[in-house]
């Protein structure tokens, strides 16, 4: 009986987190790259389409498709004909990664808040904001168990993490 | 005789439209769809949201006047979260877990399917919740294959047991499109599955040339990101032509 229980916690122990210690001394190997943002994208606002660089998250309302600039805001899209979408604007909401609407107000996270937007294609309006909701933190990816590129000041700030290949990792989050 | 076919065809491909109304929350009125992936799931009058280790719960009742009402502790590794007729399907990195919210918005532990690897997300119907579970980091990968489409029986919320179990390459996001189940399976491509016997999705087509990391299934378009960016694509003749990328 002893003995089973011994192979048992073994067994645990190999497989636990308790046994793990990250590795910092591999070339590369999945993990979350911080996304900067410098001070002129820092303000919620309205501003001209752009094109996507980095997709995040998609949400279709009605006849317009939203897309997720991960960790910056939201390309807005007239798609009511599929075949020819049309890029309308590009609304900045630093760190942005999720979105919702209902009756025409969008929903959208902005680092640790979420914010309630009325937008329209010559304003952006925070109808309200409710602080500290989201559980988005600066410091280090919200996952557990990851590698993560260790933030580096005056790079700017740090609006999203983003899941990639990373190189040579020297930050982990247990 | 041809014409026919191509009606036949065409009907085939359109039949199903009735039941794109499975995707999401839709059912709110005035509500978007998002992918499978999200954090967010709009249901009636409340906005849920799950981070890494929480479900909050805002209430929109007054939407543009959104009220925080709640925060419970769910675990941790919390990814997606999928809602249909007040339930709330959430995927994590060890398993899926079952709410059920009332009209107040207040959520319920039902029941969780633990898997113990890497998992991504979830999508559900009345009888049927698929989810696709991915190798990641963590030791219990090796104790046996992690990519997988498992489909459950969740019509009793309290005991959902899996029924079909099927190797995958590498599986991302779901959805519902035109009666069928497609399944993102990254840069190798998009698989469609039927479901006509709901509890064994079949394999029917597997296009290669579409990679998908997550969709939104719309009436008629199917919106697919993936690493290179967001393309839409459209039903016809049976087949999924590309109607548009997404720049």
């Amino acid at each position: 009986m002893r003995y089973t229980l011994l192979l048992l916690s073994m067994l645990v122990l190999a497989c636990g987190p308790d046994d793990f210690h990250p590795d910092f001394n591999q070339e590369s190997t999945m993990g979350f790259r911080p996304i900067y943002a410098d001070s002129s994208e820092l303000n919620i606002g309205l501003e001209s389409a752009r094109n996507i660089v980095s997709a995040g998250k998609i949400y279709s309302y009605g006849n317009l498709l939203l897309v997720n600039e991960v960790g910056k805001g939201l390309h807005v899209y007239d798609n009511t004909d599929p075949r020819k979408p049309v890029n309308k604007f590009f609304v900045t909401i630093p760190g942005n990664h999720d979105m919702a609407m209902k009756d025409g107000v969008l929903y959208a996270d902005n680092y640790d808040d979420l914010l309630a937007l009325q937008v329209s294609s010559d304003t952006v309006i925070i109808l309200k904001r409710l602080e500290d909701v989201i559980g988005f933190t600066a410091e280090f990816p919200s996952q557990n168990n990851v590698y993560f590129e260790c933030v580096e000041e005056g790079k700017g700030i740090v609006v999203g993490w983003e899941q990639t290949m990373i190189e040579k990792p020297k930050c982990y989050k247990p | 005789m041809r014409k026919l076919l191509l009606l036949l065809l065409v009907s085939f491909c359109w039949s199903c439209t009735d039941e794109s109304g499975d995707v999401g929350f839709i059912d709110g009125g005035g509500v978007g769809v998002g992918g499978s992936t999200a954090r967010f799931a709009i249901n009636g009058e409340f906005l849920y949201i799950v981070s890494n280790t929480d479900l909050k719960v805002i209430n929109i009742s007054s939407v543009a006047d959104p009220q925080y009402q709640s925060s419970t502790p769910i675990g941790s590794g919390i990814e997606t979260i999928f809602g249909f007729k007040g339930n709330l399907f959430i995927g994590g990195q060890s398993g899926m877990k079952i709410y059920t919210v009332d009209a107040l918005g207040r959520p319920t532990y039902r029941s969780e399917f633990v898997h113990r690897t890497a998992c991504d997300p979830v999508i559900a119907n009345d009888q049927y919740a698929y989810v696709t579970t991915r190798s990641g980091e963590g030791c219990n990968n090796t104790l046996f294959e992690a990519n997988r489409l498992v489909t459950l029986d969740v019509s009793n919320l309290d005991n959902p047991f899996d029924v079909d179990q099927q190797q995958m390459i590498n599986p991302r996001g779901l959805a519902f499109f035109k009666g069928d189940l497609f399944v993102a399976e990254g840069a190798s491509g998009l698989k469609q599955f039927s479901l006509e016997d709901p509890a064994h999705p079949v394999l029917i087509h597997f296009h290669t040339d579409i990679a998908a990391n997550d969709m939104i299934a719309l009436e008629n378009t199917m919106i697919i990101t993936r690493d290179d960016g967001i393309y839409q694509f459209g039903c016809v003749d049976e087949d999924l032509e590309l109607f548009s990328p997404i720049q």
